[in-house]
């Protein structure tokens, strides 16, 4: 703004460690981790509980009403998840973005990937 | 003439002039210098001094409810104001944008109640207002500091500069008050009482106290009350000697529709690929030009909004009011991405529509001079809410569609006004109008009331737009100068 508003001068927060886990990018396959560990916490870290608050919402307001309909929002080899997130994904994100189809979940806009994908970690989570 | 500190005067001084302007902020600072470049000598009353006083701030004590915020209840007016030369300006932020059409016309929407004058007659004399901040008169467009500024690619959005430069007007005109043949300055003296004559139409003096204890008086032909959207009417409604509802307050609406520009503490931007941030333009040491997102004229009509403007903040609050999902947003956008978006900030700062039940009034409790302290209840209306809410809805889809970034467009708890700051710029509260039913001073800043009496600044504006008052209440007080130059010679 452009107020007088006296803001408190501290360095913004960076969220958690979100931004450490999405940083690996390509390197993010998740079969190439143990696989006792949960392989979605794997790739989201401490964002993980976000996820799945997304992805509960998006299921619950219909805009992927479950796993079948993620899926088939999401592009053939994420599904699989054989190959880690890479570059590929968030292309489509920002292709998605930049043509205007959005959804509104928890008060944030998302692109139909981003949900898809959050919907498909909170049906996984809850099988 | 000269600059005058009335602890040096003997108890029972009266000072006498042409004009007699109540407060030494900018507007009382603009309106005595142009009065002087007319030929027109003034009185320039300040309560404070050339820097800050302890005991001097402590006059502009006073409580402020905040009802519908979680600001708390009891919010420190003295904090706001600033009681010295140069008033305000000696905190500020210095942006200053005029206001545009739209900000002055009566829609239903605002409360119906426009301007009663147009846009061309207000700001008349907005280039020497703009001069007198020590801004470019003539650069208001993005194209003039931006070349290469792309359009907005959305039909209810555009861009608009702020031009930002701090002056603390006090310092930056001490020298010219001091040599002006037509203005004299009378530091610390406090105006108490406006007394009227017996017909209780026309101002005979005013009653002047020192911190130190003495009684003083000033009379002059014309007075105007230039004090500020809080103390102006503070200042009517304790001057109840002559008339029992305070001087001008035959209709009840000295203090009424009190409005600031309430803006919402920094929210977080989840950055998109386009997520460039626009950089302020250095024009000169602490001079600046920036660029904010706002709502077109032809938006606010057709979707029946009041203005708002959204700009990017340095630093965002202590914590992220949603840091579970907010982490989860930026962790989804990130995904798979060879170069993380990092967090931003916005601020977005809103127009009110004028509300008659957020007002200023007296306190119980008086000041160190007997006076009685004011107490402020700004309120922010169920309309005002659904107002945040379209316009951010606004906002967060052309960001995101325009891939700058994922706004959130519903309140992570309560409500969007819960999640405010204060501006302090304080408005509306001497409303111009063209009756005395529906508000205070005439097109002329005349109170209907009282023939010799004006108010200048803020308080009189009947709308509020979403831009910084400062500039354009200095443009309607050399308005104020024209015609009092026809009113004290004729």
């Amino acid at each position: 703004m452009i107020s007088e508003s006296t803001l408190t001068r501290r360095r913004f927060l960076v969220f958690g460690a979100a931004v450490g886990v999405a940083a690996c990018g390509t390197g993010c396959g998740l079969f190439d981790r143990d696989s006792s560990e949960n392989p979605w916490e794997a790739v989201f870290g401490d964002a993980m509980a976000g996820v799945l608050v997304i992805g509960r919402g998006a299921v619950e307001r219909g805009i992927v009403p479950d796993e079948d309909a993620a899926r088939a929002a999401l592009p053939d080899d994420v599904p699989a998840l054989g190959s880690g997130f890479d570059r590929s994904f968030h292309e489509l994100v920002d292709e998605q973005l930049l043509s205007g189809e959005l959804v509104e979940i928890e008060g944030y806009p998302f692109v139909p990937a981003e949900a898809a994908l959050a919907a498909l970690v909170y049906l996984d989570e809850e099988s | 003439m000269a600059i005058i500190d009335a602890d040096e005067l003997t108890a029972g001084t009266r000072l006498e002039s042409r004009v007699c302007i109540v407060g030494a902020g900018p507007v009382g600072i603009s309106l005595s210098l142009r009065l002087a470049e007319l030929g027109i000598s003034s009185l320039l009353l300040e309560s404070g001094g050339r820097e800050p006083e302890d005991d001097t701030q402590g006059l502009a004590a006073g409580r402020m409810r905040t009802a519908n915020t979680d600001l708390g209840p009891d919010l420190e007016l003295s904090t706001m104001r600033v009681r010295m030369l140069g008033g305000s300006t000696n905190h500020w932020g210095g942006a200053s944008r005029p206001f545009s059409e739209v900000d002055f016309e009566p829609n239903a929407w605002r409360g119906g109640h426009g301007w009663p004058i147009l846009r061309s007659d207000a700001l008349e004399f907005v280039d020497a207002a703009a001069s007198f901040l020590r801004l470019d008169p003539a650069r208001w467009g993005v194209s003039d500091w931006y070349a290469d500024a792309p359009p907005v690619e959305d039909p209810n959005l555009e861009e608009q500069v702020f031009q930002v430069l701090p002056m603390p007007a006090g310092s930056a005109y001490h020298e010219d008050l001091e040599r002006s043949e037509r203005v004299e300055l009378v530091l610390h003296t406090n105006a108490t009482r406006v007394r009227l004559d017996e017909s209780g139409t026309r101002v005979t003096e005013l009653e002047l106290k020192t911190l130190a204890g003495a009684d003083l008086s000033a009379m002059a032909a014309v007075y105007v009350l230039a004090a500020g959207g809080v103390e102006t009417p503070r200042l009517l409604l304790a001057s109840r000697d002559d008339v029992s509802a305070g001087v001008g307050n035959s209709s009840g609406l000295v203090g009424r529709y009190f409005a600031d520009h309430p803006a919402l503490r920094p929210l977080p931007l989840v950055p998109g690929p386009r997520a460039a941030k626009p950089e302020a333009i250095s024009v000169a040491p602490a001079f600046e030009v920036t660029k904010v997102l706002t709502l077109t004229e032809g938006a606010q009509r057709r979707l029946e909004l009041p203005g708002a403007h959204l700009s990017f903040a340095e630093f965002g609050p202590p914590a992220v009011p949603d840091p579970e999902i907010a982490g989860g947003v930026e962790a989804l956008a990130n995904l798979g991405s060879p170069d993380p978006y990092e967090l931003r900030w916005v601020v977005i700062a809103f127009e009110t529509i004028p509300n008659a039940e957020s007002r200023v009034t007296l306190s119980d409790e008086r000041d160190p001079l007997g006076e009685p302290r004011a107490f402020v209840d700004w309120q922010l209306s169920d309309d005002d809410e659904g107002v945040m809410q379209r316009t951010i809805e606004l906002f967060a889809r052309h960001l995101a569609r325009a891939g700058i970034g994922r706004l959130r467009a519903q309140p992570h708890r309560g409500s969007w006004r819960e999640q405010v700051d204060v501006s302090s710029h304080h408005m509306g509260t001497m409303r111009m109008g063209t009756s005395a039913s529906d508000s205070v001073v005439d097109t002329n800043l005349r109170l209907h009331d009282i023939e010799n009496l004006y108010a200048a600044g803020s308080s009189v504006f009947p709308s509020f737009a979403d831009v910084n008052p400062t500039l354009n209440a200095i443009a309607l007080c050399y308005r104020l100068a024209e015609h009092l130059r026809r009113e004290v010679t004729t």
